[in-house]
């Protein structure tokens, strides 16, 4: 009898064996990184962090590949270390900028650096601030146009606050992001701007944004377009002591 | 000898299975087949009232996020107008935008069968019995496909009833464009009006509720046309149409949706008339009487209908407060002061910028507009008969003294000096009394508002009324026991479809007669609703800032005009989609209230000791800063992930997913 039981135990491992075809698949074992860059200045691509990505398409498979996403960092870089090895469509993707070539067929190795080259919708120009009485903050800036043909609608202008060096629509004090502190615009470049020269007539002050006492603020200027994505443009960060 | 008898029993067991030969292939008792349901009329009434049960009608038990029929009744206030800003409440705000992967080709499949089997029987009906049923199953098909082009833009045309043994290239249809599905829609349309006649039973489609569905679809393509360009959805899906309709076909769509509207309108229907002196009382009604000359299709309910057919909900007991008018739920969703103060503004404060003085709340609402006091329950008014009669008291605190102007109070803010808390009280979340020089003072209403904003009592100074049964008793008012039907179609909405036809094809067409005879549809829903005559001028304000397209006063008077018509009853959101300007007005708002609030130093005292209040309305921030947000990519649903998955013709996904 013990036996039989034995044996009907034993016989139970053998199904244990039905997975035993291994995955001989390379993992994902590529990494590949870079930065975008601004292709008037020849810098960094400004932006606010996590804001764009750069959109993978890996051709290698299938015709209708599901679109990976890699986030764009704050200084315009981005980096990802597990990828695999195949054919990818590369484009810098829902940012704040002219849609950008796509680099098709690119072979992925095991290391790839890559940069991308985007022409921003605006440049925010000429931002000055001055600390008020009551610590209250008047900030200014003008826009200019790379490509004035085809812009779609300026919409807005506002400052982002933060109380770290990352500043932007995604790092952001809440209370400074009202209607009470944006200069709200919704025109065509032809009333705002020169078509020509792609220099803004208009200077936009935002006033009387109220700053507490002894913190130091990281501020930008952002605008934005109505094209598909409507993300910033933004101005460089710069801090402000509160004495 | 025993084991031999148990090998014996068993083997007789199995060989009880081993009757191969029987014939299997017969016909199940208690299934009906084809011939029973399509070969005479009784069948077919059963068969399309399982279609009727399924389509999807966004009425009272429509949940944005989770679907239609969802049973969760407790979520009724979870409405598209919890969404669209015209309501705020509790937990819930923009979170349905992206649908529910709502892919309802299963009872589209169901509606072709019956086109595809009907013709077979023709013999068994009589010709008029034919059409209706024949026309019946066009305008069932054409509600499903509105109710997945308004949500995805285009999507696949499956008019036949699929082999599912067929080649798998056959079955993985591609999406059609837009407007093919538009215009599908109108085809299928078409065929119902002209085959169906002027009448059916209650809550079944004619030819005018066929009519009343395509100048509504029309209405929603020509929009599109219109405006889809100026909201920049770039992609693939904008490229190959999928989205978005040339701006070309607007006249053709506007000129079906106008047409159509007329048929309607040549129709049997009136506007709702029946208490013509008591226009504020005529407006309620019109959204409980079960026989009204408006209604062109309702869905009813019933409490003794079986639970899984989902026909009853919450309506009352989930908008009202507890427990004076509701004695299961509370209210989770209030309209904002926004809404209100569409249908003209609130008396609040004087020339001068200071707020009016009122003794009794009441008097705040004795002049506005019937309609307006019928869609809204103000403070002070009054709900239920005899020893349950009670008024809405809503109240946000006391104010010891408010000599300055409104202005002073900065919405509500706590930094404002006359908001200090010596000078402001406030209390909650339970009643309390505050000792002015001897004298107890209730701080705070029993309808609200609490000084945390207590979820369940209006934070926004308001409740709603429309739709809310007042002849219901509240001992009565529970979840799952509220019956009262809903408008799936009434005569306002399609003389409001005409009207923005008419005026979107006079200014296509630059013609002044269609514009003018847009505002005389206007004028009859005005008037019922008692409000002021529309002064039209040819030449109205330019509001083309406001949504960065062309826009006159006219046409934001006719749009205006629709949503304080049709507020609450889950137009608003699909209309902010179709105007392309839900990104403009829901980009961080965060809606109004109005708060009453009793000033200490005023009050008075009567010779007999009576005291004679002296009240303020101040226009604040809703307390919980809730703030609605629209995404850009929310024009569209993103087609489910799942049919992709299934079918990847179906790529390109929608822009910005």
């Amino acid at each position: 009898m013990r036996t039989i039981y034995l044996l009907t135990a034993l016989t139970g491992l053998l199904f244990l064996n039905a997975c035993s075809k291994t995955d001989n698949y390379d993992g994902p074992n590529a990494s590949m990184k870079g930065q975008v860059i601004d292709k008037l200045t020849s810098k960094p691509f400004m932006t606010g962090q996590g804001e764009f990505s750069i959109r993978l398409l890996e051709t290698s498979w299938s015709d209708n590949p599901a679109p990976q996403d890699i986030a764009v960092k704050q200084d315009g870089s981005y980096n990802h270390t597990k990828l695999f090895q195949a054919t990818y469509t590369l484009q810098p993707y829902g940012g704040a900028f002219w849609p950008a070539q796509k680099i098709e067929g690119y072979q992925l190795g095991a290391n790839a650096e890559q940069n991308f080259e985007v022409t921003p919708y605006l440049q925010i120009k000429n931002v000055k601030w001055t600390l008020k009485a009551e610590n209250k903050l008047e900030i200014s800036c003008t826009l200019a146009a790379p490509i004035t043909g085809g812009l779609p609608q300026v919409i807005e202008v506002r400052p982002f606050l933060s109380l770290t060096p990352y500043c932007g629509a995604g790092n952001r004090i809440d209370a400074y992001y009202k209607d009470e502190y944006r200069a709200l615009i919704n025109q065509n470049w032809e009333n705002i701007g020169n078509m020509q020269t792609g220099e803004g007539k208009e200077t936009y002050t935002i006033k009387d944004i109220p700053l507490k006492s002894g913190y130091t603020y990281y501020v930008r200027m952002g605008a934005k377009v109505r094209d598909t994505y409507e993300k910033f443009n933004y101005s460089a960060v710069e801090a402000i002591k509160v004495p | 000898m025993k084991k031999s008898i148990a090998i014996a029993i068993i083997g007789l067991f199995l060989c009880s299975g081993m009757q191969s030969c029987k014939k299997m292939d017969l016909d199940p008792l208690g299934v009906l087949g084809e011939d029973a349901l399509f070969g005479n009329e009784a069948g077919a009434r059963k068969y399309v009232a399982g279609m009727y049960s399924y389509l999807p009608i966004e009425d009272f038990v429509y949940h944005p996020e989770r679907g239609f029929r969802w049973d969760n009744y407790w979520q009724n206030p979870e409405t598209l107008a919890a969404m669209s800003g015209e309501m705020t409440g509790q937990f819930w705000g923009i979170a349905g935008a992206q649908g529910f992967g709502y892919w309802p080709y299963d009872r589209i499949r169901n509606v072709n069968t019956l086109i595809a089997g009907l013709p077979k029987y023709k013999a068994n009906y009589t010709e008029q019995g034919y059409n209706q049923i024949f026309g019946e199953a066009h305008f069932l098909r054409a509600f499903y496909y509105f109710a997945l082009v308004k949500r995805y833009g285009g999507v696949p045309i499956i008019k036949d009833v699929q082999d599912p043994t067929a080649d798998k290239e056959q079955l993985l249809v591609s999406r059609n464009k837009e407007s093919e599905v538009y215009h599908f829609i109108n085809e299928d349309l078409q065929v119902a009006i002209s085959m169906m006649s002027g009448s059916s039973e209650r809550g079944r489609a004619n030819k005018y509720v066929a009519a009343a569905l395509l100048s509504r679809a029309m209405l929603y393509a020509g929009s599109i046309a219109k405006y889809s360009s100026y909201s920049n959805l770039s992609g693939d899906a904008t490229d190959k149409q999928l989205v978005g309709i040339k701006k070309e076909e607007a006249e053709w769509f506007f000129k079906q949706a106008y047409d159509a509207a007329t048929t309607v309108l040549a129709g049997p229907y009136s506007l709702y008339n029946k208490n013509a002196q008591d226009k504020e009382l005529n407006y309620v009604n019109l959204f409980l009487d079960l026989d009204s000359p408006e209604d062109i299709l309702i869905k009813e309910y019933s409490l003794t209908a079986p639970h899984n057919n989902r026909l009853k909900h919450s309506y009352d007991a989930t908008h009202l407060p507890n427990p004076t008018f509701s004695s299961d739920n509370e209210s989770a969703a209030y309209p904002v002061l926004n809404v209100v103060e569409l249908f003209g503004e609130l008396p609040i404060t004087d020339a001068g910028g200071k707020p009016i003085r009122y003794t009794d709340r009441k008097q705040l609402y004795a002049d506005l507009e019937p309609r307006q006091r019928a869609t809204f329950y103000f403070s002070g008014m009054e709900l239920r008969e005899g020893a349950e009669r009670r008024s809405f008291d809503i109240q946000r605190g006391l104010y010891k003294t408010f000599p300055g102007k409104a202005a002073d109070a900065q919405m509500g803010a706590g930094t404002a000096a006359i908001n200090s808390e010596s000078n402001r009280i406030l209390a909650g979340p339970k009643n309390s009394l505050f000792d002015y020089n001897g004298t107890k003072i209730n701080i705070t209403g029993e309808h609200g508002m609490w000084k945390d904003g207590h979820a369940n009592n209006t934070r926004t100074g308001f409740y709603i009324r429309k739709y809310i049964n007042y002849k219901m008793s509240t001992k009565d008012v529970k979840l799952y026991n509220s019956t009262q039907p809903w408008k799936v179609f009434r005569l306002a909405e399609i003389l409001l479809n005409k009207a923005e036809a008419a005026y979107e094809l006079g200014l296509i067409k630059n013609d002044e007669t269609l514009k003018q005879e847009a505002f005389q549809y206007i004028a009859q829903v005005r008037n019922r609703a008692g409000a002021k005559p529309y002064l039209y001028t040819a030449a109205s304000a330019n509001l083309s800032g406001k949504y960065g397209y062309p826009l006159d006063g006219n046409l934001q008077f006719i749009r205006e005009e629709r949503e304080r018509e049709l507020c609450f009853e889950n137009h608003h959101w699909w209309d902010m989609r179709r105007w392309r300007i839900a990104d403009v007005e829901l980009n961080n708002f965060v809606p109004n209230s109005l708060m009453p609030y009793l000033v200490l130093d005023e009050l008075k005292y009567a010779p007999g000791g009576e005291r004679i209040n002296s009240f303020i309305f101040i226009r604040e921030k809703e307390p919980w800063n809730k703030t609605f947000n629209f995404e850009k990519k929310w024009y569209y649903e993103p087609i489910p992930g799942g049919e992709l998955n299934k079918n990847p013709n179906l790529y390109p996904q929608n822009p910005i997913y």
